[in-house]
């Protein structure tokens, strides 16, 4: 894949908001995410990142504002339709299937790419379309899971967890890839490894990244903008330069982080 | 293009060869046991085991808990009476009952785009109940409490059908034959070709044997020809639902099936519009259950009575499924088995350990068998005997010591 | 005479509403904090009646049997969760199929008990005149009775859920069991006691239904319907809903007895169906996801 130039926006949200009865969890927020850039959202808890996330995904439904993804307003579609989009996004809250076994689990995902025709005909076999299977493999790798494909997945310590719910995400090679929180429920050693299997799909497929994080370490060495949100609203973006030597943000992390 | 084809399908054979047996071992049963009351039960069982197959597609194997699946089941029984009884043809008045059961369920589970989990079950409760309670009513079409007499249809009376029937039960077994001396042609499998061949060899020969003329005169007698027929009929028509449904459930639909059950929202996410595919599955099961409603209806009562389509019947197949397995596919079948044959034995059980008042009991008996059940083998009979079997399976494979693999 | 039929398919319908209420509010309860639909709900009403009714033959006084089945019914209902749902925890759909069974048990077990037959305790046994007349029309005065009873209890079990430390503690679990657990409340002891409650709400509505509806085996089966129809119409986690939800199903259904008998449940049912499809939270309820 070639490198996409950079000043192709490939997504946009304008004056999105969401209220919940009084509460504003989400206050006009605007952001611009340029192709092939990694963006990370950063803020103190209950900053609204992840219900940003949600209504990116279409999971919730904005009260006002719009999402546009590759110029296609995709404010009011359901979830399936944004993610044929090219649209990936793992969990900050593991959502895997415990019963399926790591392989399944990301096949199946990449299955969702079958054409409705073959995916209804109930005498072809779901393992005899070889190039999910080999998707699946080919994600697995990337996040350094290939090795245990065939367990099943509810043996997993939770760092591999969390990788199986990225491999999932990534089944489907999708051009922009949310990631919610990916260092989260990973243990100390493991968080190099997870890192490491970012930029390894940075590397490898160059998708578009929007990252929540809350550890320094992930944001230093994977973002190249952030944008920092507090009680719902955006108070400062620009590249990870120029955010570190923000003092209005240092105060507002170190006062109320975690 | 026809070489692939061919092949295609007899490895669908092969790989079937356990229903096939039996499909053949049951199909060859009235010859060598022709006892008409046996006969009768193991066609109603055949036809409720048909029904908890249907139900186990939705809540077993897609996670969708519906409580209204004997409307789609009562109502392919009462379509049959309708369609038949108004003149048209046997197999148009089948259609038209699995047609009416597909469309039922989809009915019902286009609520899922508003309701969810507890609150579609009780919406699935109340829709079954209300087509229930106002049928009931239509005393002209329904018969009310008392009911109508099943459209039995003509055409199985006739004795000359047992053999159309016999005809398709030796296509199986010569096929089963093939295979068997295939696996004896394969030097790893000569010892399992060999005895199988024998024990079919034995059954067909036993089978062929008990076929006098007595038993050939009897089945001239209309009633006893039906008796035959249906029972032939609902086992070829079970048989083959079941291929059908294991079939489905290896394909691409199969797996969404089951992923959905693992985690829907995951799989929205990941592209699939799960609802329509929760709908498909809706429909394909109405299939099924419209097609042992209207089994029941032809060839496995004498009275159609409108309770078919109330919440009875669904407990019925909720307590099959959780006996069985949920899941299993083949566990809600054995659940249904197990059930109704021990329902219709009840008395006789009674009386052979010198109880016989607890004959009455049969609700209690088998509610608390239920309540144990959920309690201690969440899994059911099937479930739980499937994940210690493919223990025991293993242990015993070490055992012998590497031995013959298992396709 | 139309006046007469109005009066009391009104009264009776508010009546049989403050029964649905006092049944609903326990099924509401349970659900709240426990996810779990409690089938057994509807043959625990009935075996409440049947109780009241042996308690009465042998006490010969009506509010001590009462008094007596609600406490019996509290012990009924945590013993119930604590050997049978305990076990499940964590597994609501397994939950609900265990009551849906139990349901089965408990009204076979009634009728192996009590017998096919039933116990039939008229409001003159209790020392109440069947009925009195009002404005010119025979009402039946022990329906009246119980519309008041009912708004008693309404308003105790309003007194408990809102005033008292308990009560704030089932109210914060039927919200959120992560809030619960949050104030440091013991989720499995709450939920003993909280089915515990509920079962006991329901034999007091059967003991109460008693004179009126009568100890047979049916009444297990209409009520449960008619339970799940206002909880779901009420909107679970709401008392004002529970209680408006009832009174509402209570005069449609006592309605549709009176003028048209052939509808008399398929309108509650409709009225679900249609709540269920346009407000699936209820009239009144805040919504559980």
């Amino acid at each position: 894949m070639e490198r996409a130039v950079p000043e192709f926006e490939v997504m946009r949200t304008e004056a999105l908001t969401r209220r919940f009865g009084e509460k504003v969890a989400v206050s006009k927020v605007n952001l611009s995410v340029k192709a092939g850039t990694c963006h990370a959202v950063v803020g103190p808890n209950g900053a609204g990142k992840s219900t940003l996330f949600n209504l990116i995904c279409g999971v919730l439904k904005p009260t006002a504002g719009r999402v546009l993804v590759s110029g296609i307003e995709t404010t009011r579609f359901p979830p399936h339709k944004i993610a044929a989009l090219g649209v990936g996004r793992s969990f900050q809250v593991l959502s895997i299937f415990s019963n399926l076994t790591v392989l399944e689990n990301v096949r199946i995902a990449a299955q969702s790419l079958g054409r409705t025709r073959t995916n209804l005909n109930p005498f072809s076999f779901a393992y005899s379309e070889t190039r999910f299977i080999e998707m699946a493999h080919e994600a697995l790798e990337v996040v350094g899971l290939a090795d245990k494909s065939p367990l099943p997945a509810s043996v997993l310590t939770p760092s591999d967890k969390r990788k199986l719910d990225m491999a999932i995400a990534l089944a489907r090679k999708p051009r922009i890839l949310l990631l919610d929180e990916p260092t989260g429920g990973v243990s100390i050693e493991d968080i190099p490894a997870v890192i490491g299997a970012v930029k390894n799909v940075r590397e490898k497929w160059n998708p578009t990244l929007l990252l929540i994080e809350h550890k320094m370490e992930a944001i230093k060495s994977l973002a190249d903008f952030m944008t920092v949100m507090d009680r719902g609203a955006v108070i400062a973006e620009g590249t990870t330069g120029e955010i570190e030597r923000n003092e209005h943000v240092q105060e507002v992390y170190l006062g109320r982080t975690a | 293009m026809a070489g692939t084809t061919a092949a295609a399908v007899l490895s669908e054979f092969a790989r079937s060869r356990w229903l096939l047996a039996a499909f053949v071992l049951m199909s060859l049963l009235p010859l060598v046991y022709p006892s008409l009351y046996w006969l009768t039960i193991l066609c109603y069982l055949f036809t409720m085991g048909l029904f908890a197959l249907s139900y186990d597609l939705v809540l077993g194997r897609t996670g969708v808990l519906s409580f209204g699946h004997a409307a789609c089941f009562g109502l392919g029984a009462y379509a049959v009476y309708w369609v038949y009884l108004a003149g048209y043809p046997f197999w148009l008045a089948v259609a038209t009952a699995m047609l009416l059961g597909a469309v039922t369920n989809v009915a019902m589970g286009t609520a899922l785009r508003r309701v969810k989990g507890v609150y579609f079950a009780m919406f699935t409760l109340a829709f079954a109940e209300i087509i229930y309670l106002y049928l009931e009513k239509q005393t002209s079409i329904t018969g009310g409490t008392g009911g109508v007499f099943s459209p039995r249809p003509d055409f199985l009376q006739n004795p000359a059908l047992i053999f159309v029937f016999i005809g398709i039960v030796v296509l199986a077994a010569v096929f089963i034959a093939c295979f068997l001396v295939f696996s004896y042609m394969r030097k790893g499998a000569r010892v399992r070709g060999a005895v199988g061949l024998v024990l079919l060899a034995c059954l067909v020969g036993y089978a062929l044997y008990s076929l006098d003329s007595s038993v050939l005169s009897q089945l001239q007698a209309p009633i006893n020809a039906f008796t035959v027929n249906a029972y032939l009929l609902s086992a070829l028509l079970m048989f083959l639902s079941y291929y059908l449904v294991s079939r489905l459930s290896l394909s691409p639909l199969g797996a969404i099936m089951t992923a959905i059950r693992e985690n829907g929202e995951r799989m929205d996410m990941v592209g699939y519009d799960t609802f329509r595919y929760k709908l498909v599955i809706m429909a394909i099961s109405g299939l099924f259950a419209g097609l042992s409603g209207a089994m029941l209806a032809s060839l496995a009562s004498f009275i159609l009575t409108p309770d078919v389509m109330s919440a009875t019947y669904t407990l019925n197949v909720l307590l099959y499924s959780i006996l069985g397995g949920i899941g299993t596919l083949v566990g809600p079948v054995i659940g249904a088995f197990v059930v109704e044959f021990l329902h219709f034995n009840i008395g006789n059980i009674a009386s052979f350990i010198g109880v016989p008042s607890i004959a009455n009991w049969w609700m209690l008996i088998i509610g608390v068998f239920y309540v144990a059940v959920v309690l201690l083998l969440p899994y059911g009979i099937v479930g739980t005997a499937m994940m210690k079997g493919r223990r025991t399976l293993d242990a015993l494979r070490k055992a012998v010591g590497g031995g013959e693999s298992r396709a | 005479m139309v006046f007469e039929n109005v009066l009391n398919a009104a009264i009776n319908g508010f009546s049989y509403g403050m029964l649905l209420f006092i049944f609903a509010s326990g099924l509401s309860i349970v659900f709240g904090l426990m996810d779990v639909l409690n089938f057994a709900h509807g043959a625990y009403f009935m075996l409440g009646a049947y109780v009241t009714w042996t308690l009465f033959s042998t006490t010969h006084n009506f509010v001590i049997a009462l008094i007596a089945v609600l406490a019996i019914g509290v012990c009924v209902g945590a013993a119930t969760e604590f050997t049978l749902l305990r076990p499940l925890y964590g597994r609501p759909v397994y939950q609900i199929l265990l009551t849906l069974g139990l349901f089965f048990v408990v009204n076979q077990l009634v009728l192996f008990i009590w017998g096919p037959l039933g116990g039939y305790l008229g409001p003159e046994d209790i020392g109440v005149p069947q009925v009195i007349n009002f404005l010119g029309a025979d009402v039946y005065l022990y329906r009246v009775i119980l519309a008041v009873a009912g708004v008693a209890t309404a308003i105790a079990l309003y007194a408990f859920l809102n005033r008292t430390n308990i009560g704030t503690k089932v109210r914060a679990g039927s919200e959120s069991r992560e809030l619960a657990e949050i104030f440091g409340i013991n989720i499995k002891t709450l939920g003993t006691a909280i089915f515990g409650l509920g079962t006991g709400l329901a034999f007091f509505a059967g003991g109460l239904a008693e004179p009126w509806v009568g100890a047979v085996p049916s009444t297990g089966t209409d009520f449960l319907l008619l339970g799940f129809i206002v909880v779901i119409v009420g909107g679970m986690g709401s008392f004002s809903g529970t209680f408006l939800g009832a009174v509402l199903i209570g005069v449609v259904y006592e309605f549709s007895q009176y003028f048209l008998p052939e509808i008399t449940f398929v309108a509650p049912l409709l009225i679900m169906v249609v709540v269920l499809l346009v407000r699936p939270s209820g009239l009144f309820g805040r919504g559980k996801s």
